[in-house]
């Protein structure tokens, strides 16, 4: 067997001096043996000394990697305390839009930057013209934006569009369907409520006619049990807390604007940027919507934290 | 920390809002709300010189471009985050296990050789010390 030190080692062993005044030796010309060996091909003697003091029998023997080195065998996140931006992030579903994000900025975010030039990317790749400062508009500047009086056309009226809000249907599927109904194919389903509805049909029509006999003879002989419905806050449905707000010249709850109104909040101040002198209905729509809450602030009376 | 960027947030809310306000009276312009109109532009000013301000505190403070595409395209930048996550833990793992069995195969190496080399063996663990099993 080969000795292990040689595979790492020098592959050849010098030849002897029996051997080499012999003839045999490295396959040279027989002139060219006597010429000394060029300096690249063996190290200088102190270096070979050195590493052999250093490795032994062995070649190319590094030093180890530290110990305390950090490499990917440790869970970086742990290293780096990241378990709770980690559990936030990916223990619950991340909704996916804009307006998820930033729930109280005015228009339609959702929609990407291209469509309307206004993204990000193209603000850094082509900063606007402008000097380094600003300064405040001057009485003869602020008459450049003398307006027109009346409404903007409708087309130009991106500030009031706000993207549809998702209804909680869950409730309602609790409510109406005890029952867990079987998965069916489209096709099938589909023709099979037709058919229901169909049969259906008169049967109800004949349920509905029983039941204000019913009503009637009760109403004649006694008073009626009070119709189980869906319970609803003191103001009762949506539609007449809209119409009471409505009434109350009130326009978030009358589901206007989405903001929060006038009388929720604090009235708007002059001096405040959400005041002005400005005509009545303008002002109503100008209440100042409430600062979001952050962990320092304290908490509002009855209401702990989310 | 969170100061610097709770004083820009606020900045920044207020701009917002004083530009909403400035939206609803050019939406519907009245002659009489000419001055509130004014008053709107000046504090549109006034709001961009306090968020300028706010760029010294802030000097330090990079933003990745990815995050500037996610927002560009209507999505959520937390998404970016949540993403940036879960790719890390991934190469982690993945990394994990390349160094796992690169020791694995380091031993099961040595052990070989052992029987094979026992005198150079013993020469290498007495230059390297005896390694941890993996």
């Amino acid at each position: 067997m080969e000795n292990f030190s040689a595979l790492f080692g020098g592959a050849e062993p010098p030849p002897t001096a029996a051997a080499a005044a012999l003839g045999f030796g490295p396959a040279k010309a027989p002139g060219a043996g006597a010429a000394p060996p060029p300096a690249a091909a063996a190290p200088p003697p102190g270096e070979d000394a050195a590493r052999k003091a250093a490795g032994g029998p062995f070649y190319l023997l590094r030093e180890l990697p530290g110990t305390t080195e950090l490499t990917g065998s440790t869970n970086l996140i742990t290293h780096y305390n990241l378990e709770h931006a980690y559990n936030k992030f990916c223990g619950k579903k991340v909704k996916e839009k804009l307006s998820n994000f930033l729930p109280d900025l005015p228009g339609m975010i959702d929609l990407p930057g291209s469509h309307d030039n206004s993204s990000l990317r193209s603000l850094i790749e082509k900063p606007p013209i402008c000097g380094s400062s600003f300064t405040p508009l001057t009485g003869t500047m602020l008459t450049g934006f003398r307006l027109h009086a009346g409404p903007l056309p409708e087309q130009c009226r991106l500030m009031h569009i706000q993207p549809p809000k998702k209804k909680n249907k869950h409730k309602h599927k609790q409510s109406r369907t005890q029952d867990p109904v079987p998965p069916e194919t489209p096709s099938d389903s589909d023709h099979k409520k037709k058919k229901k509805k169909k049969e259906e049909d008169p049967e109800r029509k004949r349920k509905k006619k029983e039941k204000k006999k019913k009503k009637v003879g009760e109403e004649s002989w006694g008073p009626a049990q009070p119709v189980p419905t869906r319970e609803r806050g003191p103001g009762g449905s949506r539609a007449q807390s809209q119409r009471a707000a409505v009434s109350r010249g009130c326009c978030c709850h009358a589901g206007l604007t989405g903001r929060v109104c006038a009388s929720s909040t604090e009235p708007a101040q002059p001096g405040a940027p959400g005041g002005g002198q400005l005509p009545g209905q303008q002002q109503q729509q100008f209440a100042v919507r409430p600062r979001r809450r952050r962990p320092g602030d304290p908490p509002a009376d009855g209401n702990g934290p989310d | 920390m969170a100061e610097k960027f709770d004083s820009l947030e606020e900045h920044l809310e207020k701009f917002v809002e004083n530009i909403r306000q400035l939206g609803i009276i050019v939406s519907d312009f009245q002659p009489s709300s000419q001055a509130g109109l004014n008053q709107k532009l000046n504090f549109m000013v006034t709001g961009l010189q306090d968020i300028d301000k706010c760029r010294q505190q802030l000097h330090d403070i990079s933003v990745p471009l990815e995050v500037f595409e996610y927002i560009d395209q209507g999505r959520n930048p937390q998404l970016y985050t949540k993403e940036c996550l879960e790719r890390a833990l991934a190469k982690n793992e993945q990394v994990k296990g390349k160094i796992d069995t690169m020791k694995k195969f380091k031993s099961l190496l040595i052990q070989e050789l052992t029987k094979v080399f026992p005198e150079d063996m013993a020469k290498y663990k007495a230059i390297r010390g005896e390694d941890p099993p993996p």
